[in-house]
């Protein structure tokens, strides 16, 4: 009865199965890909004692489960404070991570703590194809990250993959790494989010690969991917996971001034559907607020319409269509039947939403006196 | 531990009285991977 479970998630909890919530754009790395432009710290980010408070919010409304990113959290001086805190209040934690920080002390102690799970970011199965996106020393940072997790005993930690056009032929080298660490692959897709915006066009699979992909994962159900690649089910039997959008239905994104987005691909003002700072805090932007309610709405097939395989890919992510210049209600722009390729020839050069300037000067990493 | 945590739903159901037939095939417990769901990273 997956449909009656399905139709009754699109129409929107009391609140989000899971929560993103960067907590920094402050980054040790710049990648041509992130989503969220980090790299500079913002000087209005949530102090220690309102990211507590929203903990406790969270507590209150029994979200069991937050994703914690950035840029690179754990650069934030209160950052194993707030996990810990999180971790005592019932909120599990699973953050995600470049790897720099995650010394042998960190792992071990990280191993020793329940309820936290660990992604360690990697774009690339050799150093040159993930340090071309990634940064030079990149992937060695990554790698001992994990040689660090599975010397500490921590457990299938996951190594999260944005799938490349330049990384989609290592899916079996990927699998191999993953296993002999004992580790969780998980794949996830390149948005053009961010500075996302400017590579995407570069970066993002060919429809051969698409199919391939589509292929790889059908053959892999345990492989991870949080659903994203729900508009490669248009091929034929669907993907493992719900393969709905979940952007103000199940998940949202808590950004690192308490600004509240859709999901974490949107961060546009178009999408921000209030801060945690307002009255009434998250919960009320959660339960309340216009774009969510607009969000939760039954969505039209608008253009996909006719389109035989809308059921199967539902017409595909918001976020890719938004930051390409896609009618939201139109298809796909990585659609397999080929109508998003179609409809970006149509898309004036430089009419695409930008998703603004972003905060692009990566921190250096040092180490406090 | 998270990505793996399931969340599960059981649909309520109606006693069985003679009048409501017994659907065989109509599956009543879903179980949802957290990362199962598009909009998390």
């Amino acid at each position: 009865m997956t449909s009656t479970l399905t139709t009754e998630l699109k129409g929107g909890l009391d609140a989000p199965i899971c929560l993103t919530w960067e907590l920094t754009y402050g980054c040790n790395l710049a990648c041509v890909h992130c989503l969220s432009s980090s790299g500079r710290r913002d000087p209005r980010e949530l102090s220690t004692a309102e990211v507590m408070a929203v903990v406790d919010e969270l507590h209150d409304l029994q979200v069991f489960y937050v994703n914690i990113g950035g840029g690179e959290p754990t650069i934030r001086a209160d950052f194993y404070d707030v996990v810990d805190y999180a971790v005592s209040r019932g909120v599990g934690v699973k953050f995600s991570t470049n790897g720099s920080t995650i010394t042998p002390a960190r792992a071990e102690r990280l191993a020793d703590t329940d309820y936290v799970d660990v992604q360690v970011s990697l774009d690339g199965a050799d150093a040159a194809t993930n340090d071309a996106v990634r940064g030079a020393g990149s992937y060695a940072a990554a790698r001992r990250a994990m040689d660090n997790l599975a010397a500490a005993g921590f457990g299938p930690f996951k190594i999260s993959v944005v799938v490349t056009r330049h990384n989609v032929g290592q899916l079996d080298a990927y699998e191999a790494m993953a296993a002999a660490y004992g580790a969780q692959l998980r794949l996830t897709r390149l948005r053009p989010s961010g500075r996302g915006a400017d590579t995407w066009h570069e970066l993002h699979p060919t429809d051969a690969q698409q199919r391939e992909l589509y292929r790889w994962l059908l053959d892999r159900p345990g492989v991870l991917t949080g659903d994203s690649f729900f508009h490669l089910s248009a091929l034929g039997a669907p993907l493992e996971g719900l393969n709905l959008c979940g952007a103000g239905r199940v998940v949202c994104l808590i950004d690192p001034v308490g600004d509240v987005y859709a999901c974490p691909f949107v961060l546009h003002d178009d999408f921000k559907a209030g801060s945690v700072r307002d009255d009434g805090g998250f919960t009320r932007v959660w339960r309340q607020s216009a774009l969510f309610a607009s969000l939760r709405e039954p969505t039209s097939a608008g253009a996909c319409a006719s389109c035989g395989s809308f059921d199967a890919c539902q017409g595909g992510c918001m976020a890719a269509k938004f930051f390409t210049g896609l009618p939201l209600d139109g298809p796909d722009p990585e659609c397999v039947h080929g109508h998003g390729a179609a409809a970006l020839a149509a898309i004036a050069p430089g009419s695409a939403p930008s998703p603004g300037p972003g905060h692009s000067v990566p921190v250096a990493l040092g180490r406090r006196r | 531990m998270a990505d793996d945590a399931a969340l599960t739903i059981t649909d309520a159901t109606e006693a069985d009285t003679p009048d409501t037939p017994t659907v065989d095939d109509e599956v009543l417990v879903e179980e949802i991977s957290i990362d199962g769901m598009c909009g998390v990273y």
